[in-house]
């Protein structure tokens, strides 16, 4: 669990077959710690949502509806239309993963970085 | 005797600059990839901002597939109270030493109200004019923490005072599928050229932007 710069301290003794819960604050990466899970639950933040689809994780977004006009929602959606991953709020959150089907998620094709270093390239005068 | 003669000398320059900056940003900026562009030889001095949140990261994802001695020396701006942002760009960067880290002030918290943002907005603006001033760069490649507007705003007035040629161009984040952010509404008009990565934030409604 990585909770950010909150003040809530997470229980984290072992239970409901968990054998083993860990909090932490913030990494630089978090990259390490994803390729070892088996599924990912994330805030809908691009950087987490475009680094856990490259590591071709089974994803699950969960919405944030206290933040100023909630654009996450927006990108959770999309994705999960296009269905590259599942997204929830806090509270159907339980249901989802009673019910999910992770085989049925696609394998998301890959960020636009290159595209748009493509553009900044071209923009530069860059070959 | 020496405060009024100040004014009065700073009078028309700044109304120089404004003018100037409103026909930048009305007949130059958002041409997209339409207008041809001069080879470039040397490498471009290339200012980046970094934000607390995604922004970092997406950014720099961008910053892997540029040739980095073309885009050297880099420059990194990160908010102050931003701490993961320094350890990203030093494992990016790893061995490297043609880049360098500033920081400024946050101009918007997560969440800060509009009003008192203008406030904090106007104080990063401060601290953004000596930096701009001397770092001159040719590219101002941000893609939207509240750090960047000063930012882009005053790289924008000095290109309209001192006819200088930074370009600006702002990435609008992968999260914004159907609506810009607060500062994507703003640098869509302060940038010279605005990327974004979903159809909705292009077409007839957006001509100026450019989706990959």
């Amino acid at each position: 669990m990585q909770i950010g710069e909150s003040q809530f301290v997470p229980n984290c003794s072992p239970r409901c077959g968990f054998s083993y819960i860990e909090a932490f604050s913030l990494k630089p990466s978090l990259r390490e710690t994803m390729k070892s899970a088996d599924l990912i639950i994330s805030h809908a933040g691009a950087g987490s949502c475009l680094e856990a689809l490259d590591l071709k994780k089974p994803l699950i977004v969960v919405t944030n509806n206290f933040l100023m006009n909630d654009h996450q929602v927006e990108l959770a959606k999309q994705l999960c239309n296009d269905g590259y991953l599942y997204y929830s709020n806090c509270k159907n959150l339980l249901e989802l993963i009673i019910t999910m089907k992770l085989s049925e998620l696609k394998t998301f094709p890959g960020d636009k970085s290159h595209a748009i270093a493509n553009v900044v390239n071209k923009l530069m005068g860059f070959p | 005797m020496v405060f009024p003669l100040i004014c009065v000398l700073i009078y028309p320059i700044v109304v120089f600059a404004l003018i100037r900056a409103a026909y930048l940003v009305v007949f130059e900026h958002g041409k997209g990839l339409g207008r041809k562009v001069a080879p470039r030889n040397a490498a471009a001095k290339t200012l980046i901002v970094l934000g607390s949140g995604g922004h970092t990261s997406e950014i720099l994802r961008v910053l892997r597939h540029l040739d980095r001695a073309n885009y050297a020396p880099r420059v990194y701006v990160q908010a102050q109270t931003d701490r993961i942002s320094r350890q990203k760009v030093e494992e990016f960067e790893g061995e490297s030493e043609d880049y360098r880290l500033h920081a400024i002030p946050r101009s918007r918290r997560v969440g800060q109200s509009y009003l008192t943002s203008i406030f904090t907005t106007a104080r990063a603006t401060l601290h953004a004019f000596p930096l701009i001033f001397r770092e001159k760069p040719n590219l101002l490649l941000c893609n939207g923490p509240g750090t960047c507007v000063p930012l882009c705003l005053v790289a924008l007035f000095f290109n309209a005072l001192l006819f200088r040629e930074t370009k600006i161009v702002f990435v609008e984040s992968f999260c914004r599928v159907e609506r810009f952010s607060l500062s994507g509404r703003i640098l869509y008009y302060l940038a010279n050229h605005t990327i974004v990565q979903w159809p909705k934030l292009n077409g007839s409604r957006y001509p100026r932007s450019i989706f990959v």
